[in-house]
Order: structure tokens, then C-alpha cells, then sequence
């Protein structure tokens, strides 16, 4: 079955159980309870943050909800599995992949809704992707499947044509194609930092306002 | 016994590929930040599986035809290339 690796969809009872886990996840986010959360991590588990990329251990990724929740307090979490298939990685039945959807309420400083934008005519140059620590990782013990983080980062252009540097992580999970290997799965995130970049740079401007000394 | 303290470093950790395939994967992502640089779609797609799945914010792309056009689309500024709410967001290349 070499490069069929993640053809495969879980049976029955064990996507009922990994939808069961986006269940638990729903409830502990909801709750904004930290260790219900990292309850649902393997002890060596890894996060990737969109801030500081990735987070080693069950203890430290507990940390980290347990800092946002501090002023983040999300409701409504909702987690669902893309197709509610989760894939097989290789043939063991041991590891599994899926993609999926989240969303969930918040509020903004003022209790403003949080507005989702678009951007376009995005020219990246010296685009860069380092593998952390140079280290690439095995999935089961079959060898022929593979798993990595990374930090990427590039520089594009704003609305005035000023230089925008933005920097993110991605994940990717690799899978041996004869001599080759190939990427499965990739998902990447933009760190806060560089999203505030491009949100500042492509804003709408407010409309002129008269300038209060020039009121009667 | 003796064996096992000839292993090479990489095999006493339990989950790290071995120098020749990481030097594989590491070539990966030289060539694929080549591809990006060049805005060449088709060298970035050739990177993923025929069945590959590239997550974005928008959702994943399934497929390595649709991820080059995704990303060809994207190139050519004729659909966002980049989305971002104001706490997270992703840069779609």
C-alpha cells in the first residue's frame, strides 16, 4: 500500500469516536476549562500556535489555553470534521488524519463583532519555509509516513506598494511515493503580528471628518 | 548491547526520521520555496500526492489539479490571496 497511505477512510465506530473527541473539544472550549482541552492531547502532543508556532506537552499546551482564556472567552465552539471522515494514515489502523471546520463567538474590545476580510493582488518574494529544529518525524513505525512543522515567512506588498513582512507555521504530514516523498496534508497559519500588518495596510481609510477647532 | 551503543543518534530518538530521508524533505522545502519564489503553481501542486490536501482558511483544496489552480488564481490576483479576521489568519501561497 506504499503511496496509498491516507486513502482510507476510519471505520465506523472509530470516526464515532474521533467525532466524540470534536464533541469533548466543543464543550471544554465552550467552558473555557484548559485541562478538559488538553485533556484530548497525547502526552507529547504538539500544537502549533499561530503566535508562537509549536508548543511541546500536554503541561505547556495546557498553559497556553489557560493564558488565553484569560481574555479570550470564547462560546458556541463548534469543531466538525470535514465530511466526518477522518483518513488512516499507513495500514495499522493506529493513526489517523482529518481536516475541519471551527468557529466560535467572541467579543472584541468593545464587545464589537470581529469582521473577516479579503485581500487581493498579493505578490510574495523571498518566501522562506524552515523545518523546526531541521527535524522531520516518523508516523507509526512502518516508515513510510511522516510528519513536520515548520516557520514560513515572505514579504509582499501593501496597498501602497509598501513592504509587508509576514511570517506563519505550517504542518504538513508526508508520505513515501516509491523513492519520493509527498506532501498528504498541509495546513498553515499567519501569526497576529502580520495579520495586524495587513489589516492596517489594507484597511478602508475613514471617510474625512471635519477637524473640531474648524466647528463653529 | 554492543549494538545499541553503535546506533547512530537519530535511531535513540524515538520518532525522528533518519539524515538521509530528513535530507529529502529538507530538499523539499528548498525547491518548494523555489517554486513559491517563481510563482510557479504547478512546481508547488507537483510537491503534494494526486490526492493531496492543502488546508487553507477557507477550507481545504482536496486534489493536486485543484491545489495548482487554487494557487495559479491566486498568483494571478483574480481571488483573495490573502484572508485574516482580526485575531488569526493565513496568507494563501
Amino acid at each position: 500500500l506504499i503511496g496509498t497511505a491516507g486513502n482510507e477512510l476510519a471505520d465506523p465506530q472509530t470516526t464515532q469516536k474521533i467525532l466524540a473527541l470534536m464533541k469533548a473539544a466543543n464543550e471544554a472550549q465552550t467552558n473555557n476549562d484548559p485541562a478538559a482541552r488538553v485533556a484530548l492531547y497525547t502526552r507529547d502532543a504538539v500544537f502549533v500556535t499561530p503566535d508562537g508556532g509549536p508548543i511541546i506537552g500536554r503541561q505547556a499546551i495546557q498553559k497556553w489555553f489557560t493564558d488565553l482564556y484569560q481574555w479570550w472567552h470564547p462560546k458556541n465552539s463548534i469543531h466538525k470534521v470535514d465530511g466526518d471522515a477522518p483518513h488512516l494514515i499507513g495500514t495499522a489502523g493506529n493513526e489517523l488524519w482529518a481536516t475541519g471546520e471551527w468557529s466560535e463567538t467572541g467579543q472584541g474590545k468593545n464587545g464589537e463583532p470581529i469582521p473577516i476580510k479579503r485581500y487581493r493582488w498579493w505578490h510574495p518574494k523571498d518566501y522562506i519555509t524552515k523545518l523546526d529544529g531541521n527535524a522531520v518525524h516518523l508516523i507509526g513505525t512502518a516508515g513510510n509516513e511522516l510528519w513536520a512543522t515548520a516557520e514560513w515567512s515572505e514579504t509582499g506588498q501593501g496597498k501602497n506598494g509598501e513592504p509587508l513582512s509576514i511570517k506563519g507555521h505550517w504542518t504538513r504530514i508526508y508520505v513515501r511515493e516509491g523513492d519520493d516523498w509527498k506532501i498528504r496534508v498541509s495546513a498553515m497559519n499567519t501569526t497576529p503580528d502580520s495579520v495586524r500588518l495587513i489589516n492596517k495596510s489594507f484597511a478602508p481609510q475613514p471617510a474625512a471628518t471635519p477637524s473640531p477647532t474648524a466647528s463653529p | 548491547l554492543a549494538i545499541s551503543f553503535a546506533l547512530p543518534t537519530y535511531a535513540q530518538q524515538k520518532d525522528v526520521a533518519d539524515p538521509q530521508t530528513t535530507q529529502k524533505i529538507l530538499a523539499m522545502a528548498k525547491t518548494g520555496n523555489d517554486a513559491h519564489n517563481n510563482n510557479d503553481a504547478a512546481a508547488i501542486a507537483e510537491q503534494f500526492t494526486r490526492d493531496g490536501v492543502f488546508v487553507t482558511t477557507e477550507g481545504p483544496i482536496t486534489g493536486r489539479q485543484a491545489i495548482q489552480n487554487g494557487i495559479q488564481t491566486c498568483s494571478s490576483g483574480g481571488t483573495p490571496s490573502t484572508t485574516s479576521t482580526s485575531s488569526t489568519g493565513t496568507s494563501f501561497t
